[in-house]
């Protein structure tokens, strides 16, 4: 059984291939989207889900968010006694969301299908794969949001000869692709994007405007304020896309807050914001090879694609309004689940075929001869230019610069900079070559073959000798190795997770904290219900608890109207 | 077999037939099970997407295809997009019927692609790159991306026609905002290099950038010592100015080496490429010039005379005329041997370059290359036979073993570079160079130590054929080849 992921900035979400499409599987609290936040409890719990996202506000230094932005980075976060790796924090949501797969199925789930944005790099992509591995399960494959949201969104429409364009704005990504859908093959043309681009930078460009309005230095609030008026931004950047004008009013500490926003204003905070979107669009167009009124449709998906000013950036580059038939919030997983029953071999979508593409260019350093013959090193050569169909394969000759050089290095890179210095490495190979052999007759035959699964291999052939090098890029510098991917493991395996029954208690109790840090007012109230619910825990009489825990959220409910 | 013939399809297949038949061929050969043969079928897809596409019978049936583009993102590079030819109707875009009404798009108006150049770049001269994105920005008629495509290279040709100041961070921002920026857009990285150097330079020669200018060359130290030096550097030519000036040369070359971040190329055309050409010959240590010899001979001119001179003006003070004549005669003699010194020691210099250049360089003369030394023994040993106890005689040995001895460490292989080799050779010349140096002079001119002597540069000279006896074997091989 693989199930198909959705692994989020902000929110994610499992399914599978079941008999009637698609279907998706809901977490412990009965929501589709789990918030893709990890955190900590008093008593070193690990919390996953809403119950880390109300934590994050009652406790900042014990939750951590949005660790998909740094995927493919060293960067360890400090939760409670230790230190977690992007890769690890990613492991700890699939293995939230696989214990509700495995809850609704009632049987072990081992394989799956993640997404990842389309232009993810090499190291990105690798370490959504490590922390698959982390998470106890085999990653079968990973597809492109964008693709999946198309797949969820073909299989549903069934436009048959049709181009269209997936916009897809989430939490922190934002991916642009070009497809073409014909006789069951869903061809990808091209695609484009920004891995830092999404409803995060909204509310980060909110945020700072609204501090400005009061006069606040970005410091002036501690860590738990902060929190608590970003939940509210939130909540109002959600709000302008229906309402003209929205307050902002709350109490942060001994500060009253009482700011106003309206759309006009809104828009003019994040124009920067829209304006970069326009590159990745443009380019993915261009890569196509295809005019604007060549597009059947637009597809926006994404949460953050709600945002009318988003849909007004389409209409106006291409003539035309967004169709939005698909839901934004679940395109993306219900995509992965076909794509993984695609990979299972389901009958139903046998007719089915995925061609992808390469997002970014893949090439090598060269050195060039400027005007008076001298070499100038560090140009960048592409060799398989991006959106490439993939798998693909292609050759390429290189030759010693100077007379007697004993070998050429062939550093590889990813990237679109024209000077290497701008793009990534992914590694190097070096090829011997004679030095007794003038430069012309030195002759180096490079292939890069970069496969479906993304994995680049680099070959090189020596002309005079025939003799043959190769360099297969699957683990990045920087990037875990088996064992440690081993150890981590064996790491992850102490941590202490609250058994799935006791979910929803401890995200009730969660959130009663959030609330308790939100209303000054009802301080007491909330103490004394806390302490109430925390005794009915103590009893451990599941009909009691049961029953308080239904008063209490109701309580809750008459803090906070849903 | 053409394209189509190998779908099984007739010459006048349309495209929806070749795509159901390549979806066929698909099903049989996915890109996960065969990559090989999903490749070759991809590719020839593409070609048989463009012969469909090419065949004018099936013209309206794809008239919507982006005009005889060739396929979809495919085998040839993004960047033949960008590099075609414009479309005929260069203007925005057609919009799809069911929008006509709405105002969504910029009316179908001809675009002035000239007028919006110049005022691109009038804007770029002003040096805010930030001012000149926001601009380019809000343009509404970009937003049709065949127009922006237009315009971008519209204006980048006009760039390189005209190559108006222009600070760095403007073009690249215009670059970025066209998106022009990446290895894929079909520019010659060093081309464009050479542009923005060239820009960037007329652009901070421009009087009102002088601060900053004067801010990028310390140690300069004020505004008016710049203005001062660029005005020498702008004067007209004249062989007298540009000679009083070359008589310090290094200094003007320094300076208009970090004027032009070492592209004195990069000037524009109002300085006089000759008089800045004949400064930075004379500057030049490493190349035997015109200019440094002329300025050569004047200098030893000058200190000739001044010292002549000056041997007059002791003897006149001393009111010995006589001994005046014999001063002056001397010192004129020695400023004359500083002067074949400093000839002898600029010949000397190429000729050790080009005597210590890697086997492997297409040398000029390579026997000659090869047996300088030896030659130069042999010329020794006849000086000797002729001149005995000459100086001479010394003198030729003693330029042999320097040479010997710089080639053998210039041309050791990069990888064991020289020092410790030396260390391991050294003992063995020791006892030879001490001969040489502390030898009892009667020892020298008795003249039966002399092969002694000239042990030294046959030593070092064996050692540098050793090295490179691997290229002495090569060399004949390609003289084979070549035969």
């Amino acid at each position: 059984m693989i199930v198909g992921i959705d692994l989020g900035t902000t929110h994610s979400l499992i399914g599978i291939y079941a008999d009637d499409g698609p279907r998706l599987f809901p977490n412990p609290l009965g929501d589709l989207l789990t918030p893709s936040v990890v955190g900590v409890d008093d008593d070193g719990h690990v919390l996953v889900g809403q119950a880390a996202r109300d934590r994050m506000v009652s406790h900042p230094q014990q939750a951590v968010a949005a660790f998909k932005r740094w995927m493919g980075t060293d960067r360890e976060t400090r939760l409670g006694r230790r230190t977690f790796r992007p890769e690890e924090l990613s492991a700890l949501v699939l293995r939230a969301l696989v214990a509700d797969a495995e809850a609704a199925l009632g049987g072990r789930v081992a394989e799956a299908v993640i997404s990842v944005p389309a232009y993810f790099s090499d190291a990105q992509r690798k370490a959504t794969r490590a922390a698959g591995e982390l998470a106890g399960i085999r990653v079968e494959r990973l597809i492109n949001e964008p693709t999946a949201a198309a797949l969820a969104y073909g299989l549903q429409e069934r436009p048959d000869g049709s181009r269209f364009l997936v916009f897809d704005l989430g939490g922190g990504t934002f991916d642009v692709s070009v497809l073409e859908m014909f006789e069951g093959v869903v061809e990808v043309h091209a695609s484009a994007g920004d891995n830092f681009l999404g409803g995060e930078d909204f509310l980060d460009a909110l945020e700072a405007a609204c501090l400005a309005g009061l006069g606040l230095a970005p410091d002036a609030l501690d860590a738990p304020q902060r929190g608590q008026l970003r939940r509210r931004l939130e909540t109002a950047k959600r709000a302008l896309s229906s309402e003209e004008e929205v307050r902002v009013e709350c109490r942060l500490g001994e500060r009253a807050i009482d700011w106003r926003i309206d759309q006009q204003r809104f828009a003019h905070l994040v124009e920067p914001l829209l304006q970069r979107m326009r590159a990745p669009l443009e380019r993915a167009m261009r890569d196509a090879r295809l005019q604007p009124e060549q597009l059947d449709e637009i597809v926006l998906v994404g949460g953050a694609s709600r945002m009318p000013l988003v849909a007004r950036l389409v209409s106006r580059m291409f003539g035309r309004l967004p169709l939005r038939h698909v839901h934004p919030d679940q395109a993306i997983a219900l995509g992965a689940c076909v794509a993984a029953g695609m990979k299972a071999r389901d009958r139903r979508l046998e007719e089915m075929v995925l061609t992808d593409v390469c997002p970014y260019t893949l090439g090598t350093e060269v050195a060039r001869r400027d005007e008076q013959g001298r070499p100038q090193s560090g140009f960048f050569h592409p060799i398989i230019q991006r959106n490439s169909v993939v798998p693909t394969s292609r050759e390429d000759t290189f030759w010693p610069v100077q007379p007697g050089q004993s070998g050429i290095v062939l550093q590889v890179y990813q990237g679109e900079s024209p000077l290497v210095a701008n793009n990534i490495k992914l590694g190097e190979l070096k090829v011997p070559v004679d030095p007794r052999l003038p430069p012309e007759q030195n002759a180096v035959d490079v292939r890069f073959t970069y496969d479906v699964n993304g994995v680049l291999q680099v070959e090189a052939a020596v002309r005079a000798t025939g003799k043959r090098h190769e360099l297969v890029l699957e683990r990045n510098p920087g990037l875990l190795d088996p064992r440690q991917i081993r150890e981590r493991l064996a790491a992850l395996a102490e941590l202490k997770v609250h058994p799935r029954a006791k979910q929803e208690n401890v995200a009730l109790l969660a959130r009663a904290e959030r609330l308790y840090e939100e209303h000054l007012h009802a301080r007491e109230q909330l103490q004394q219900w806390i302490a109430r619910f925390r005794a009915a825990l103590e009893t451990q009489d599941e009909l009691l608890i049961r029953e308080h825990r239904r008063e209490f959220g109701a309580a809750l409910d008459t803090l906070e109207p849903a | 077999m053409s394209p189509l013939e190998w779908f099984g399809l007739g010459g006048d297949a349309d495209e929806r037939a070749l795509k159901r038949a390549y979806a066929q061929r698909l099903r049989r050969t996915r890109p996960e099970d065969d990559p090989e043969g999903f490749q070759q079928l991809h590719a020839m897809y593409q070609r048989a997407l463009a012969q469909c596409r090419r065949n004018p019978a099936l013209a309206p049936a794809s008239a919507g295809d982006g005009g005889g583009n060739g396929g979809p993102a495919g085998d040839a590079p993004p960047a033949a997009a960008a590099a075609a030819p414009p479309r005929a109707d260069g203007a925005a875009p057609r919009m799809p019927a069911a929008m006509a009404g709405t105002d969504l798009r910029p009316p179908a108006v001809r675009f002035d692609l000239d007028g919006f150049c110049t005022q691109a770049i009038d804007r770029a001269a002003s040096g805010d790159a930030d001012a000149l994105g926001r601009w380019l920005q809000a343009r509404p008629e970009f937003w049709s991306l065949q127009l922006k495509t237009e315009a971008g290279r519209a204006l980048v040709q006009r760039l390189y026609r005209e190559r108006p100041p222009m600070p760095a961070a403007c073009l690249d921002a215009i670059l970025r905002f066209f998106d022009l920026h990446h290895a894929t857009a079909g520019h010659d990285p060093l081309a464009l290099q050479r542009l923005e150097r060239h820009m960037q330079l007329a652009w901070e020669l421009q009087p009102a950038h002088r601060a900053a200018l004067c801010a990028r060359l310390r140690p300069m130290p004020t505004v008016r010592t710049l203005d001062r030096q660029l005005a020498l550097l702008e004067a007209p030519f004249r062989w007298s100015r540009v000679i009083a000036l070359a008589v310090f040369p290094a200094r003007i070359a320094m300076f208009v080496n970090t004027l032009t971040r070492g592209h004195p190329e990069d000037l524009p055309e109002r300085f006089d490429r000759r008089a800045i050409r004949f400064w930075l010959d004379a500057a030049d240590r490493t190349r035997i010039t015109r200019a440094r010899l002329l300025m050569g001979g004047i200098r030893w001119l000058a200190a000739t005379l001044l010292g002549a001179l000056l041997g007059c003006a002791i003897a006149w003070l001393d009111a010995d005329p006589a001994e005046a004549g014999r001063l002056a005669l001397g010192l004129g003699a020695v400023g004359f041997t500083m002067g074949l010194c400093w000839l002898a020691w600029m010949a000397y210099q190429p000729l050790d370059r080009w005597h210590g250049l890697p086997e492997h360089v297409a040398v000029r003369w390579p026997w000659l290359n090869l047996l300088l030394v030896p030659l130069l023994c042999g010329l020794g040993l006849g000086v000797n036979a002729l001149l005995p106890h000459s100086v001479l005689a010394l003198v030729v040995p003693v330029v042999a073993a320097w040479l010997a001895i710089r080639r053998c460490w210039r041309r050791f292989p990069s990888q064991r570079r020289p020092h410790a080799a030396i260390f391991r050779v050294a003992p063995f010349l020791i006892y030879p160079l001490a001969r040489v140096l502390f030898v009892d002079a009667d020892d020298v001119r008795g003249g039966f130590a002399y092969w002694q002597i000239l042990t030294v540069p046959m030593l070092a000279w064996g050692l540098d054929l050793w090295f490179q006896r691997a290229h002495l074997r090569v060399r004949s091989r390609t003289a084979a080849q070549a035969d």
